[in-house]
């Protein structure tokens, strides 16, 4: 049992979409998928801290510039047309395929990735069906995340990427407010996600806010969904160290914060921006119990 | 290939003539197994310093520096942020060790050193026979970089050496090696030792092992340079 402090208005809850499908093959690679600032490092490191799994950081898209470039650009089996050349790239190719053979070879293996959640469709005519974690947090939070180090704003949500928006978005708007922005890109993302890509393929939703409030039963959950396993005692130890009062904490680096500050992050939002977001991802954040009804 | 060889030879060339190679070779610890003298291991791991010639100098070649470095990561030190696309560095961060060098992009570097990746064997004898560098004692906060304590790499030479006078071995970035280990589908993968700053603690033990696919440069991988016998 992990014990976590009292915590102030955050619990568990439950969402209203059906959040496991199993899959039942173990040599298929799981891929952990979240938005940018939402707890992904330290889930991977949780993953990855099990002595029968394997897990990458961001393959795609810290090794390959284009998926920064093409973020929230949806692709099918094959890139659009004007990606071919990319395709085409001998040092694209090589780096594909090692990845592709390395994902493959062996049981319980896969990855952590923020800017694929448009490309299902290509991961699984790249490698093979993939069993799908879907980490979430409070969009409220994420932009505060976001906003906290203003120099990589716009390698997390980049301008560019509003022409992939729907045409009714107000993208002048968007441009020059990164509140507005980083609520637009969420939204539309998570959205998609929730309400199509994810509906037919197994996957597990977690709750960067569950992980943290609650982490025996996630932690049950999501190694059971990982493979048939257990957490062991690195994973625990790890949870526990999260809450100790000896731990190191620091303010700046996400992995080193405080629970506590993490969970309560989107408290640091002014109520205009706030509002903003909540208009904005209202529909989704009701859907995994961000809002009440 | 053939351009990473051509690279690696005008690589070996400037780094002769400009007297690069052999600069940690003075100051490197002479090692031996089983009593037999092996070679040396550089003190210190290569610093971005170091990196910026070796890319500035290769990107002029015209050779996709890809193959070589990791471009792609906003969070790398050393980016191809110049006017001219030459490869920058904060001057925070030139004393502090290399990282998103491919397998190939270590290997080329070193051989133009007048060196080589060590072996994961030779690495060993650098470490000595503790469970750690430093001995049998578990690592804490204060004797290397590693578990998040930092949240990044550190300047080289900040924590006390190991036994063998050798800094960072354990902690700070993992260090590729030469050896290739064939995974299930015979494909090579190539060892890193020591373990990184992000790493857990039991990575940090001399005789852990990782593997990595050797295209992919990341923020917690550098090299140390072996000089043979």
């Amino acid at each position: 049992m992990i014990h976590t402090p009292r915590l102030n208005g955050v619990k568990p809850v439950k969402t209203r979409i059906s959040v496991t499908r199993t899959v039942g093959h173990l040599a298929v690679p799981f891929c952990l998928l979240s938005h940018h600032r939402s707890g992904s490092n330290f889930l991977n490191e949780l993953i990855r801290s099990h002595s029968l799994l394997s897990s990458l950081k961001e393959p795609f898209a810290q090794h390959l510039s284009l998926f920064a470039e093409c973020d929230i650009e949806r692709w099918e089996a094959q890139p659009p047309p004007e990606r071919a050349a990319w395709l085409a790239d001998p040092f694209v190719q090589a780096y594909l395929n090692d990845l592709r053979g390395w994902l493959l070879a062996a049981p319980r293996r896969g990855f952590k990735e923020t800017r694929l959640a448009e490309k299902l469709v290509w991961l699984e005519a790249l490698v093979s069906p993939v069993r799908l974690i879907l980490l979430v947090r409070d969009p409220r939070a994420v932009t505060v995340s976001i906003l906290r180090r203003p120099h990589l704003i716009d390698y997390w949500i980049p301008v560019s990427q509003l022409a992939h928006l729907p045409p009714s978005t107000f993208r002048d708007r968007a441009e020059h407010d990164p509140v507005y922005r980083s609520a637009l890109i969420w939204a539309h993302r998570h959205r998609q996600l929730l309400l199509e890509e994810l509906r037919t393929r197994p996957m597990l939703l977690v709750r960067l806010e569950d992980l943290l409030a609650g982490p025996d039963m996630t932690l049950t959950r999501l190694f059971s969904f990982l493979g048939d396993l257990q957490p062991e005692p690195a994973q625990i130890t790890l949870m526990k160290d999260l809450w100790s009062p000896a731990r190191h904490y620091t303010a700046s680096y996400s992995l080193r914060r405080r629970p506590q500050d993490v969970l309560h992050d989107c408290r640091g939002l002014p109520v205009h921006d706030r509002r903003t977001v909540e208009r904005v991802c209202g529909d989704v954040m009701t859907h995994l119990g961000y809002l009440e009804t | 290939m053939t351009e990473l060889q051509e690279a690696a030879r005008g690589w070996r060339n400037f780094a002769m003539a400009t007297e690069i190679a052999g600069q940690s070779r003075e100051k490197a610890v002479k090692l031996t197994i089983d009593g037999r003298p092996i070679g040396a291991m550089a003190r210190h791991l290569v610093t971005n310093a170091d990196l910026l010639r070796f890319l500035n100098h290769l990107r002029i070649s015209g050779l996709d520096i890809r193959w070589l470095a990791n471009t792609a990561n906003p969070n790398l030190p050393v980016r191809p942020a110049g006017p001219a696309g030459e490869f920058t560095c904060s001057p925070d961060w030139l004393d502090h060790p290399a990282t998103g060098l491919t397998w190939y992009g270590a290997a080329i570097y070193a051989d133009g050193v007048g060196g080589r990746l060590p072996t994961e064997t030779e690495w060993m004898a650098a470490a000595g026979p503790g469970e750690y560098p430093w001995g049998d004692s578990p690592p804490d906060a204060g004797l290397a970089n590693y578990g998040y304590h930092r949240g990044s790499t550190t300047p080289i030479g900040a924590f006390p050496a190991g036994v063998n006078g050798l800094f960072d071995l354990a902690g700070n970035v993992r260090e590729w090696c030469g050896d290739a280990i064939p995974d299930a589908a015979n494909r090579p993968l190539r060892v890193v030792k020591g373990g990184g700053w992000a790493s857990p603690p039991a990575d940090l033990r001399t005789s852990a092992r990782a593997v990595k696919l050797p295209l992919m440069g990341s923020a917690t991988s550098g090299l140390r340079i072996f000089y043979p016998e």
